[in-house]
């Protein structure tokens, strides 16, 4: 099966945490592959600073104080991390934002 | 008699007659209003005929602080102003931070009702009881800040706060506003109210205390909102340092940033050049209102072009949408110029950018040509052709003059189906969050008693992913009309009435909301609140708008959305291919309605006004 060609972007301070600038990547992950997993790539391309940003100390739950949406929806409303994700998906890294 | 919290008294004055009379405070109305929005809209329901020219002397306007202001309550400067509004024909209601709410309780008052009109332009002063009226003839045509300074100066008093409107007010600029320092009673029109009655400003110091009932409850319930305020992940460090244009670059990242007069979206990304880095780079300060620890206002400074060393105050999200987004301009440095010259005017930037981005799409489609816009290229992204419709507006020259009174009446004038693009519901025009990617959002927008209006009932849990009372699917429709009354009584009571920062409720305290509220009244005022009666004020004050309004000739019809809204879903973005369709949108209304004890064409009931105690309501409504 052909490899899935996914993008991310963190917002905010995720996103400076993601390289800087549009804090975006755009990642290839093997078929099957799910959220999870593209976390666990976006930790091993931008460094172990993401992941303590991302996971608790446990390092398996995720923080409280982020979103993560997948292709706008909140991953609560799929699977959870273990969302499979699709040829062409687009994740979001949201910290705590509010106001206007 | 009132014991804490209040100030005990009311002060009514008639322009008119040039008089003015102080009224008691009563427990009844504290009891079931609380203060602020409350205040208002009862006083406006029980004295202004439903079918009063809002433009005219028998309308009135009221001002009303919360019980919270003035005291050690943090982010409770709050004020609302009350009148039918000339922009809608339904209750205006707008509110503003700063030093003037606190002022007015500090000058020993609850509320400040203004009737009828004067013979000549007239500014009220207000010190401690002491009501004098002042000839504003050499102040009629100055701008908002220079008229604050000059009445400052004639006081002798650089401590004065006020309240004034700017050259739009006068010429009854139908999306004018009214100006407290740089901060705005933005929306609704009331600026035209004021400009209708001759009214320039209303100038306000004090020196008395606000009472506390018991000071050590008090103490204790201030500890556990100031608690919860520094344990928030979202108020510190991050919105006291970059304030609300973090939510541009959220909503750009959810698809949801309206663009180019709601034809475009977020993916627009204007983020580069409108989000919080931009921003970042022309702040110089912040501003905090009074007894507020976060200080969320940026002071700013445009640096490029020719609008470098133009300062302003913001601008907000919103204003970077309505100036920005929808008029499809992304220099920041022309968004701040434009803030602050609606600031000056006394225009709202909200509804002005919205019907400049209106103008421009006619414009773009050839709706309007250059004969009608005085030889402007009104094309989106042209900044120096807004600056110029902005001040046309604000003296009604051409085509400002259209413009000024809004989108919907501007639509009906220009005609050539037109009424497509105009972007308001119930006549005020639509804030930033493109609602097809927020559903209960939207539904907010639909049924808020103000017309498009996002404060009054927002959705945190789909714009901010807060899960309270509950996680909600921000695509989904069920659940929505539950709980879309919930987000506006709970937003009603705790913000608009009690009165607080919007902000403080949304970050720090959405699930203790009514607790805190509750606790707060009761050691402060001594009277006896639980949650539910908390949340029950909210309520009557929802309904109680809603008969007003029905009595001003609204039905379930104006529950509605522009067409575009029901019709062009979202063509890229994180919320590509959503929409609310009419059947949809009549589905959350059903539930809205019912969630309420509304009837099904969105009448409140005999029942439900007599369960809040609103028969004197009930008597006007089936007479």
């Amino acid at each position: 099966m052909a490899m899935l060609k996914v993008t991310a972007k963190g917002v905010a301070d995720l996103g400076k945490l993601m390289g800087g600038g549009r804090g975006e990547a755009a990642l290839t992950l093997p078929p099957g592959s799910t959220v999870k997993d593209l976390l666990a790539v976006l930790i091993a391309k931008f460094g172990p600073a993401l992941g303590q940003r991302l996971f608790m100390a446990d390092g398996l739950e995720l923080r409280k104080d982020l979103r993560l949406l997948l292709n706008g929806r909140e991953i609560t409303f799929l699977n959870g991390l273990a969302t499979e994700l699709k040829n062409g998906d687009h994740l979001s890294l949201i910290p705590p934002l509010a106001g206007g | 008699m009132l014991k804490g919290g209040y100030m005990g008294k009311i002060l009514r004055v008639n322009l008119t007659e040039q008089t003015y009379k102080e009224e008691e405070t009563a427990v009844e109305l504290a009891k079931q209003y609380i203060g602020g929005a409350g205040f208002g809209v009862k006083y406006l329901f029980d004295e202004v005929p439903a079918d009063t020219d809002p433009l005219g002397p028998a309308n009135k306007l009221i001002f009303a602080p919360g019980p919270f202001s003035g005291t050690a309550v943090p982010c409770a400067s709050r004020i609302a102003a009350v009148a039918k509004s000339p922009l809608t024909g339904a209750v205006g209601m707008a509110l503003s931070g700063g030093h003037f709410p606190v002022e007015l309780k500090f000058a020993g008052y609850d509320a400040l009702i203004i009737e009828g009109k004067a013979e000549k332009p007239t500014y009220v002063s207000i010190k401690d009881g002491k009501v004098s009226f002042r000839s504003a003839e050499h102040l009629w045509g100055t701008r908002t800040s220079d008229c604050q300074q000059l009445i400052k100066d004639q006081l002798r008093d650089q401590n004065t706060r006020i309240v004034c409107i700017g050259p739009a007010g006068e010429r009854l600029v139908k999306v004018a506003c009214i100006i407290n320092e740089r901060r705005a009673l933005g929306r609704k029109g009331l600026g035209a109210v004021m400009g209708s009655k001759n009214l320039k400003a209303v100038a306000v110091r004090g020196s008395q205390e606000v009472p506390v009932y018991d000071k050590e409850a008090f103490k204790k319930a201030r500890s556990v909102m100031t608690g919860a305020m520094k344990e928030s992940h979202a108020l510190y460090p991050m919105f006291s340092h970059i304030g609300t244009p973090a939510v541009l670059d959220l909503t750009c990242e959810m698809g949801i940033f309206s663009t180019k007069n709601w034809a475009g979206t977020g993916q627009w990304a204007p983020v580069d050049k409108l989000g919080v880095e931009a921003n970042n780079s022309r702040k110089i300060g912040r501003e905090h209102c009074y007894n507020c620890p976060v200080g969320c206002s940026q002071i700013k400074l445009a640096r490029e072009g020719s609008y470098a060393g133009i300062l302003t105050e913001g601008p907000e999200f919103e204003s970077i949408y309505s100036l920005g987004g929808t008029t499809g301009i992304d220099n920041l440095d022309a968004v701040i110029a434009a803030d602050r010259l609606c600031d000056e005017l006394g225009m709202d930037t909200m509804s002005a950018g919205v019907a400049i981005g209106f103008a421009m799409e006619l414009y773009e489609k050839g709706i309007l040509t250059k004969s009608d816009t005085g030889g402007l290229e009104l094309h989106f992204g042209n900044d120096k052709a807004m600056q110029e419709l902005l001040l046309d507006m604000a003296y009604r020259r051409g085509l400002g003059d259209i413009l000024a009174d809004g989108v919907k009446l501007a639509a009906e004038k220009i005609g050539k189906g037109s009424e497509k693009y105009a972007m308001h519901i119930k006549g005020l025009e639509l804030p930033a969050y493109d609602i097809r990617g927020a559903k209960a959002h939207g539904l907010n927008y639909a049924t808020s008693y103000t017309g498009a209006d996002h404060n009054r009932g927002y959705a945190f849990q789909e714009i901010f992913g807060i899960p309270v009372p509950e996680a909600v699917d921000r695509f989904a429709y069920a659940g929505k009309g539950k709980l879309t009354k919930w987000n506006q009584d709970v937003r009603c009571v705790t913000c608009d009435c009690a009165t607080m920062c919007a902000f403080i409720l949304d970050m720090a305290l959405p699930g203790i909301a009514t607790q805190n509220t509750a606790d707060l009244m009761q050691a402060l005022t001594g009277l006896p609140f639980t949650p539910e009666e908390v949340q029950a004020v909210g309520e009557r004050v929802n309904n109680l708008a809603r008969v007003f309004n029905k009595l001003a000739g609204f039905s379930r019809a104006d529950d509605t959305f522009p067409e575009r809204i029901m019709t062009e879903p979202l063509k890229e973005g994180n919320s590509k291919g959503q929409l609310i369709s009419k059947e949809d949108l009549n589905t959350m209304l059903d539930e809205y309605y019912a969630a309420r004890g509304w009837t099904t064409e969105g009448v409140p009931t005999p029942e439900k006004l007599r369960s809040l105690g609103l028969e004197d309501a009930l008597k006007k409504l089936e007479p």
